[in-house]
């Protein structure tokens, strides 16, 4: 599959800037959050927005435009949070993520890209097996202490494989947060078990910045061990981890002998079947913000590789089934923020599968830190505008995007994880 | 010839560095647009032939006019644009500065007791129509979707909407405008403390502003523009859930005294009279064609996929409705009370029985039933239009604004018959004959009509044809000489054999000479010669005109 497959989809944008705002179907409720594509919001020229990138894609394939800084700029200043593709299809058969990711592939398979800043990144996963150039051998750090089964050297088996992730595994701002997940699932009495340090990347980040071969090396790797674990699931508290599992590890054609599953997912099954029971009150209003990897990213969007055929006449009919976000993980954390006692909880305008990205992903954060700040404090605001006290989320990025969107802004608000407020509540 | 280091400077010095640029990425995406492969020389590809010279993005109307000036001063031409949907929005000329309004972006305010927003260009309908639900209000937003701009509408071009039947033809929904003229000069169009109408004192200036297509970035550039609302009925937000057939989404609750009648009219004399007599009425809060049952159906595809049309087709529900009906009609009942809903209920079916006209069995069941109880409303008030272009693009013929009698009765059928022709040469999308969008003004006293016609813009075969048909219809219209207005002076596209300029002074004799008159104000406003002439002016087709 590459970027040429797509020929015909770029051909068919018709600018309408549709992929700038949330879904017109879902109507709009304000001016103030009226746009869903963070690359627009921030850079006006249409050029930055997902129908731009199709252009400059198209551009470039023709010969028209050049590789140069500006193509660049346009490319990776984007989250890849999917927002254009939502909006586009809601209308169109459209393959508005696959053709931006394929442009970043394209990029970097000749040598033009990614960006400087990824590139440690890459070489960090190559040479250590997470994104924060850390030694192996305290990615299991984070357990210290915790009583839970260690499955990577194949004398301890268990159900559920609780895979981590780079970023709560190494951020000791954010560690408390798989702490809590495995005493939680202790207490609710799962079988479940760790890697630690033989945990390796998702290779989500590499994925995103359009790195394919080193991408599809770890994916391979993670699958046949997750398949060598015999486990019936793997859990993850990371969004990016998750949302490449769920949906972009099938895609490589593996056996995948088991089921991707979200820690909220999981826990809120755990509180529906009264294992867990929230009883202490949470006197909070709370909003919740949809991780772009647990919603319409999460999703299997299963590229047509330019497949179509023609009916009626000249209607081009596409080989795969289209699909518009909704399959995302969207209830489980709210379903959790309702169980506890006591605490109020008030939805954004722009939620579910058009929530709007708070900028972080995609490499943006590493390459673009203006442009990930300008979307967090945009999202900020629309959580401000509901009243809440604490803005929550359940994605390492997110929080740590939000939180240094917060300490710029000075907004009186707090970005909590929904573990967090669920442990409290216990 | 590109802008020169020290001309680039002078905009730069206006805007700031980040605010304009000459990459070639920048200006590709202001290069490429649909309805560019109508222009001659340009298919099969989207791209125009000439790039702008620069990207400029004022943020203000003090920096619209520097820049304005500076065009005037280094006799640089400038074209502006909103959001920019379809290649009207961009210059056909060579070596012009392209002014993106993105950065005007601010609803400056709604006087919610005189009934009107005042708004900066990018403001698009999606936003100001979020801002005024919430004071019972609502503005004609039109077909080219709610993401397109609100004050591009009523200003600059065309004004088609589907409230028009209350809300009126939204050239008369523009009220007071602030206007960079052509030569940089800042005015007023109505009082200078007020923007509840846009005239006087002394003689109004709206029908050299606007005309009645608009002048399409021609004569100068508007930099706030109030807009005329009308009353809403419905509650402050609407609430959706995933699960829509059309725009992928429904009501998560019925509209309170609304509904959504399709009803079907036996031919289109049956039609007109239906138009004429609920005109009279005034029950409906919006009124619309979405053309024949395999029109009907295509659209209705369109948020799921294009296989969903397939499918309906070979599962016979297409034909069953084909058999069915024809000619159907859209309204949207809406009142601001039971006993007004009830009113409006009892009339409207009064009306379609005294009409001879029914509500046919497949709008009735699934899925027409539940489109029109849980989704219509949506697609009104959003007017989603992307959902059109199922291969990339529709074109028109037969796009007509008139008498509702006259273009109803007599536009219809010689441009089907066409139409028919070129599905069978398989270059377009078969979806029947019957495939008009049609909207009302003024209690239906007049219409706009259109038959659109669907290809692959990335089919070059399909796009081919469209030239053809279009070309066949234009050469049939030129001979008939039939008094209507084409739309194609608005569109400024479809016969791609020739100019916009040769069109116009082809048309002009048969419209009161308005292309002499429409050169005179632009030598009158414009001594520079530096506003746009692509799609306003005759230009060089001038030269053997006395004007
Ligand atoms: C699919 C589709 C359906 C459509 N259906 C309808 C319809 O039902 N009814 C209808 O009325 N129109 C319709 N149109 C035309 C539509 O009105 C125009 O595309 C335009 O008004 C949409 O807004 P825009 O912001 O994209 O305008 P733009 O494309 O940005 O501008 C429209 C024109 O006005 C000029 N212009 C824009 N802003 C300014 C300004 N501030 N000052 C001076 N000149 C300016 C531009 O140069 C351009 O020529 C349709 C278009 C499409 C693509
Ligand atoms: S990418 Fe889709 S939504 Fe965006 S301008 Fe193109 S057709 Fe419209
Ligand atoms: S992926 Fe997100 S940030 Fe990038 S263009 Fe699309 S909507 Fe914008």
């Amino acid at each position: 599959m590459a970027l040429e497959d797509y020929r015909n989809d770029m051909m068919r944008c018709v600018r309408c800037s549709s992929c700038k705002f949330i879904p017109l179907g879902s109507i709009v409720k304000s001016w103030q959050f009226a746009y869903g594509c963070p690359a627009s919001k921030q850079m006006n020229f249409h050029s930055y927005s997902g129908s731009g990138k199709l252009i400059a894609a198209l551009s470039w394939l023709d010969g028209r435009i050049g590789v140069t800084p500006e193509l660049l700029d346009v490319v990776y200043r984007c989250s890849l949070c999917g927002l254009c593709d939502v909006s586009c299809r809601m209308g169109t058969d459209m393959e508005v993520y696959e053709i931006l990711h394929q442009l970043r592939k394209k990029l970097v398979a000749e040598g033009h890209g990614p960006m400087p800043a990824h590139k440690p990144v890459i070489e960090s996963v190559r040479n250590y097996d997470n994104v924060w150039v850390q030694p192996r051998n305290r990615r299991g750090r984070w357990a210290k202490g915790l009583s839970v089964k260690d499955l990577s050297k194949g004398k301890e088996k268990a159900e559920v494989l609780y895979f981590v992730g780079c970023t709560y595994s190494y951020a000791s701002d954010l560690m408390h947060i798989p702490r809590l997940t495995a005493e939680l699932f202790t207490r609710a009495g799962v079988d479940f078990g760790i890697l630690g340090a033989r945990e390796l990347c998702c290779a989500s980040p590499v994925y995103m910045v359009g790195q394919q071969d080193l991408y599809e090396e770890y994916a391979k790797k993670n699958i046949a061990m997750f398949n060598e674990l015999g486990v019936k699931k793997v859990v993850t508290s990371c969004a990016g981890c998750y949302g490449v599992f769920r949906s972009k590890y099938p895609l490589l054609g593996e056996d995948m002998d088991f089921e991707v599953v979200h820690a909220e997912e999981y826990l809120a099954e755990l509180i529906g079947s009264g294992a867990l029971v929230p009883k202490n009150k949470v006197d909070l209003s709370v909003t919740f913000h949809d991780p772009c990897h647990t919603g319409r990213m999460a999703e299997i969007r299963a590229p047509s590789g330019g497949g179509e055929e023609c009916h009626l006449g000249c209607l081009p009919v596409k080989n795969v089934e289209k699909v518009l976000g909704f399959d995302g993980s969207y209830d489980a954390p709210r379903e959790i923020l309702a169980a506890i006692p006591q605490m109020k909880f008030s939805e954004m305008e722009r939620i579910r599968e058009y929530s709007f990205c708070c900028g972080s992903g995609g490499g943006a954060k590493s390459a673009f830190p203006d442009f990930a700040l300008s979307a967090a404090s945009d999202r900020v605001e629309e959580a401000m505008s509901t009243g809440a006290e604490a803005l929550v989320t359940n994605c390492p990025w997110c929080e740590k995007n939000f939180a240094d969107a917060v300490r710029e802004t000075g907004a009186p608000i707090r970005v909590v994880d929904t573990i967090e407020l669920l442990a409290q509540s216990l | 010839m590109p802008l020169s280091k020290d001309v680039y400077r002078v905009f730069e010095d206006i805007v700031g560095e980040k605010n304009i640029s000459d990459a070639d990425v920048i200006l590709d995406a202001y290069t490429f647009n649909w309805l560019v492969e109508f222009h001659p020389g340009c298919a099969p590809g989207k791209y125009l032939q000439n790039r702008p010279l620069a990207v400029i993005l004022p943020g203000s109307a003090g920096e619209v006019q520097a820049i304005v000036r500076a065009c005037n001063r280094y006799g640089v031409k400038y074209k502006p644009s909103s959001t920019a949907y379809g290649s009207h929005a961009f210059s056909l000329q060579e070596d012009v500065l392209h002014i993106d309004l993105k950065r005007m972006n601010r609803i400056i305010d709604i006087d919610a007791k005189n009934g009107f927003a005042v708004v900066e260009p990018y403001v698009p309908w999606c936003q100001l129509n979020a801002e005024a639900m919430k004071v019972g209000l609502f503005g004609t937003a039109h077909q080219a979707g709610s993401q397109a701009s609100a004050l591009a509408n009523v200003t600059s071009g065309w004004g088609m909407n589907t409230m028009g039947n209350h809300g009126g033809h939204n050239a008369k929904n523009a009220l007071g405008v602030e206007w960079v003229l052509p030569d940089g000069e800042m005015i007023r169009l109505g009082p200078p403390d007020a923007w509840f109408t846009g005239d006087g004192p002394g003689p109004s200036l709206r029908g050299v502003m606007r005309g009645h297509v608009g002048a399409l970035g021609g004569n100068g550039v508007y930099t706030k523009c109030a807009v005329k609302l009308h009353h809403w009925p419905g509650p402050s937000t609407i609430k959706t859930a995933p699960g829509g057939v059309f725009s992928g989404y429904k009501l998560a609750e019925p509209l309170e005294r609304a509904r959504v009648y399709m009803v079907d009219t036996p031919d289109y004399e049956t039609l007109a009279d239906l138009m004429y007599a609920l005109g009279d009425a005034e029950v409906c809060y919006a009124i619309m064609r979405v053309g024949g049952p395999e029109h009907a159906f295509a659209i209705l595809a369109g948020a799921i996929s294009n296989q969903t049309l397939v499918d309906w087709h070979e599962a016979g529900m297409v034909e069953a409705a084909a058999n069915e009906w024809n000619h159907p009609l859209i309204a949207l009942l809406y009142a601001e009370s039971d006993r007004e809903f009830a009113y409006q209920e009892k009339v409207f079916h009064q009306v379609v029985e005294e009409c001879g006209a029914s509500i046919p069995v497949a709008v009735q069941v699934s899925p027409f039933k539940d489109l029109l109880e849980e989704e219509f409303a949506i697609f009104l008030i959003g007017n989603d239009t992307h959902w059109a272009h199922h291969g990339g693009g529709f074109l028109i013929s037969a796009g007509y604004m008139g008498t509702t009698d006259s273009v109803i009765r007599h536009m219809g059928y010689p441009a089907e018959k066409l139409k028919m022709r070129y599905v069978e040469r398989k270059g377009i999308l078969a979806d029947g004959p019957d495939s008009t969008y049609h909207n009302s003004f003024e209690h239906n006293a007049y219409i706009y009509k259109e038959l659109e016609f669907h290809y692959d813009a990335a089919n070059a075969y399909s796009v081919e044809e469209c030239r053809r048909l279009v070309a066949e219809e234009r050469d049939t219209n030129r001979e008939q000489k039939d008094g209507f207005e084409c739309q194609d002076i608005g569109l400024c596209l479809g016969d791609a054999r020739m100019t916009i300029q040769e069109r116009f002074a082809e048309l002009g004799p048969l419209y009161g000479d308005f292309h002499i008159w429409q050169e005179r104000m632009k030598r009158a406003f414009d001594p520079n010669d530096v506003a746009d002439r692509s799609t306003y002016g005759i230009g060089t087709a001038a030269r053997n005109l006395k004007v």
